[in-house]
């Protein structure tokens, strides 16, 4: 079936219902890779042979990553009219208990963790679960708006995530999808632009960098062959929601790709997917698929004569491949080291053409400016930086996964009211932000929001939006030789204060923590640091020295420690 | 390559052809290329070439010590077939921006990347062997070695790295180095941190202590 018109949407919304409110029990399974991991396929396997073995008739969608990494394997279970239940932790010997459940019409009470009446969704408002005679079921499982971990974060990005099944486009389409692709076809590319640059949406990338000033130039820039490209890098330590991203809703970052080769003029996209990545390339993959298949890709799409092809490049393993001028290198077929900037990439990027590389994220954002509009998008968030920010959180934290808060909540939400603070009952000691790059927040100064201006300020930054939580044990300038070290093993080795600087800082580093160091060797390492940060070709070597600039700066007892 | 390319291959035959041809200094290849696979051509009589008329030609004509190194090589040849390589090239092409593609389908099919199908991807695409070469090894995904019949991938990672406080990490790489069915490798965040330390054994990630169990039992 191939969608003609705006209108045909309609028709297969339709069919999208069917499967998300099948007149039967609808299960939905976790799997994404962080689900498997902790048994979700076990799970998946009892729940379909006790089914079978039943002849229960149920819809068991397989669904991405909700959030509740730290509960996981979820499933959710939606009777007809009735209030959807999260259930956590469930074990493939559960399973007897949760169907019995299902044909008696009750709730496991132990395992139950929510349950959600109706939901507010970002796109098509609310969706009722719960309707008609049976209200008041289940009350006695705690309604999802009474849990603070729910209640503190706002879903815009992440409103599928865990609900629909990524394999099905046609349920991404009734939650309102490809609405935004087909409201963009009729309207003029300039229009388009404007609104992005109206929401004052920012590259999740790392830089901030305004995404419809980056659109726009690359609009103008001279040449008819166009190229967009979606970084999906995340070489980043600590983090991984751009794989649950792709794993749990790969059509929210296609519809935005599609909408910004319309916008920009670019009639191919390469989707760069960093290897490891199976799963989420491969939902990716099928997303292509499927999207071509309803002519929301290739040629002529929704009827119109724009047309576009999206390529998926497996990448190689290397954090610098992230970087954009890296990143155009390995799509090249050549190594990843990163060219020295201007002229950008919107100007000579990839093949030599003007090309566009923004991050997953702000792709994703892109469907939900068009529906909402860029003033819905600019009244979220803090002064500079507008919109949601899905964060990863790791390390020492109570509950670990991805989150998703509008911009301006503070540092301390994030990890208390969310997170459930650290996870050993110690004390807090610092939350590393932005990956490598970025530094050690002390928790002193967690009332910092997330915010680009105010990390940056900090001395950190916002990066791809990883948080790492350390507690009071962590030894600081270990933690510091760990980056260096990673840049050490990561430096393209092009430049020579990149190659050579990092690597005597790291030598420094062993010293101290051998107990051999002097607090000459403190300004040393400082000082050290300058012409890295000046001098180094790509923004790689520029950020080097900062885990040790930023701990020295907020941990130098961790420092003298070691120095006598 | 116009010469060699009139030879139908059967089996190994011509993986054994390109490892004859490494021994030979590069500039010279050409040459080689052309007059040994005549003399092959030759032997095969119009069939296809066998791996008995390559190892002929080799223990006839090649003079010491290459005659032994390659014959060694022959022996350690793994058991794949080449004629993936022809496939795989010709799905993708062969211009550059298509290398890392058939790199990545070749180490798919065959588990790594055996210096005889680089030296098949230079033949076939006419991109340098030394360009193959720089992209193989720049890249950590691409393995030049066979890996073992288990391969362990673990996390060092900022939170897995963090969260070991056991050595998990030395561990298990003791025990890896003790059993020589299992490989291993460090590599970045695999996305997981929520299973801290994690661990990736055959394709599917376990935490901690649970990645230990199962090590125990490959091992
Ligand atoms: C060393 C290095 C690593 C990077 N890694 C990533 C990455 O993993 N993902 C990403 O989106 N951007 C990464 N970037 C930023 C990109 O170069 C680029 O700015 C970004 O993809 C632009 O997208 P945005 O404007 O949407 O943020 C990295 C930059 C550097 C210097
Ligand atoms: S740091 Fe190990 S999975 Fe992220």
């Amino acid at each position: 079936m191939k969608l003609q018109t705006a209108k045909d949407l309609n028709k297969a919304k339709e069919q999208g219902n069917k499967t998300l409110f099948p007149g039967k029990v609808r299960i939905n399974v976790g799997m994404s890779t962080c689900c498997i991991a902790k048994g979700a396929d076990m799970v998946l396997n009892a729940l379909e042979y006790g089914l079978k073995s039943r002849a229960m008739d149920a819809e068991v969608a397989k669904v991405g990553c909700s959030g509740l990494c730290h509960m996981e394997p979820t499933i959710e279970i939606q009777q007809q009219g009735k209030p959807k239940i999260i259930y956590g932790n469930v074990k493939d010997q559960d399973v007897t208990r949760l169907l019995d459940a299902i044909a008696s019409d009750t709730v496991v009470e132990d395992l139950a963790f929510a349950r959600i009446d109706s939901e507010d969704h970002a796109l098509v408002g609310e969706i009722k679960y719960q309707y008609g005679a049976e209200a008041g079921a289940y009350a006695s499982v705690k309604p999802i708006g009474d849990i603070d971990f729910i209640k503190a974060q706002r879903k815009v990005l992440l409103r599928n995530a865990g609900s629909i099944n990524p394999e099905n486009i046609y349920e991404y389409i009734a939650r309102g999808g490809y609405e935004s692709l087909a409201k963009a076809l009729a309207m003029n590319s300039e229009a388009i632009i404007k609104d992005v640059i109206d929401s004052g949406l920012r590259g999740r990338g790392g830089g901030g960098f305004p995404a419809g000033l980056k659109w726009k130039a690359c609009r103008e820039a001279a040449g008819a062959e166009k190229y967009i490209i979606c970084n999906v890098s995340e070489g980043e330590p600590g983090i991984g929601m751009h794989r649950s991203f792709l794993e749990s809703d790969p059509h929210s970052v296609l519809e935005g790709i599609i909408i910004g080769g319309y916008a920009i003029g670019a009639s191919t996209a390469y989707v760069y997917i960093r290897d490891n990545y199976r799963l989420a390339l491969k939902r990716f993959q099928k997303a292509v698929d499927d999207a071509t298949e309803l002519g929301l890709l290739g040629d002529n799409i929704l009827g119109t004569s724009f047309g576009m092809t999206v390529k998926i490049k497996e990448g190689g393993g290397r954090f610098v491949c992230g970087e954009e001028t890296a990143l155009i290198a390995c799509i090249e077929g050549r190594i990843g080291e990163p060219c020295q900037r201007p002229p950008f990439p919107v100007e000579r990027g990839l093949f030599g053409k003007p090309t566009c590389i923004n991050n997953v994220e702000t792709w994703a954002n892109v469907p939900v400016i068009l529906a909402k509009g860029s003033a819905w998008f600019n009244s979220i968030g803090s002064a500079k930086s507008k919109g949601t920010k899905v964060l990863s959180l790791a390390g020492n934290i109570a509950r670990a996964g991805m989150i998703e808060v509008a911009m301006g909540t503070s540092l301390k939400d994030v990890v208390y009211t969310i997170g459930g603070g650290v996870a050993s009952g110690k004390k807090l000691k610092g939350i590393q932000t932005g990956g490598p790059s970025g530094g050690v927040i002390p928790a002193n100064m967690d009332t910092l929001t997330v915010d680009y201006d105010a990390l940056k300020g900090a001395g950190s930054m916002l990066g791809s939006g990883g948080m790492v939580i350390m507690d009071e044990d962590t030894d600081m300038v270990k933690v510091a030789r760990y980056f260096t070290d990673f840049f050490v093993q990561e430096s393209c080795g092009k430049c020579v204060p990149c190659r050579e600087g990092v690597c005597r800082m790291c030598a420094m580093l062993d010293v101290i923590i051998a107990g051999r160091g002097t607090a000459h060797d403190l300004s040393l390492l400082q000082e050290m640091s300058e012409p890295i940060i000046s001098a180094a070709a790509c923004a790689l070597g520029k950020t080097a020295p900062i885990p040790v600039l930023s701990s020295l700066k907020y941990f130098r007892d961790d420092y003298m420690a070691y120095i006598k | 390559m116009s010469e060699a390319t009139a030879i139908t291959w059967s089996g190994k035959s011509e993986a054994m052809f390109e490892i004859m041809l490494g021994e030979v200094p590069e500039a010279m290849r050409g040459m080689f290329r052309g007059k040994l696979s005549a003399v092959i051509a030759q032997k095969a009589q119009g069939g296809p070439a066998a791996e008995d008329h390559v190892t002929a030609v080799v223990t006839e004509i090649v003079p010491e010590p290459f005659k032994s190194n390659i014959l060694k090589k022959f022996k350690e040849l793994g058991d794949f077939d080449i004629k993936v390589i022809d496939t795989i090239i010709e799905k993708h092409g062969t211009s550059q921006d298509k290398l890392m593609y058939i790199l990545h389908d070749i180490q798919d099919e065959v588990g790594y990347l055996p210096v005889e199908a680089l030296r098949a991807v230079c033949n076939k695409t006419g991109i340098h062997l030394s360009t193959i070469y720089n992209v193989a090894t720049f890249y950590k995904t691409f393995k030049l070695t066979r890996p073992g019949s288990h391969h362990v991938k673990v996390c060092c990672g900022t939170a897995c790295h963090l969260s070991d406080k056991n050595g998990l990490a030395r561990q298990i790489e003791d025990k890896v180095n003790a059993s020589p069915a299992v490989s291993m490798e460090k590599t970045l965040c695999m996305g997981c941190c929520d299973c801290s330390p994690a661990v990736e054994i055959d394709g599917r990630i376990y935490k901690g202590d649970e990645a230990k169990a199962k090590i125990a039992t490959l091992a």
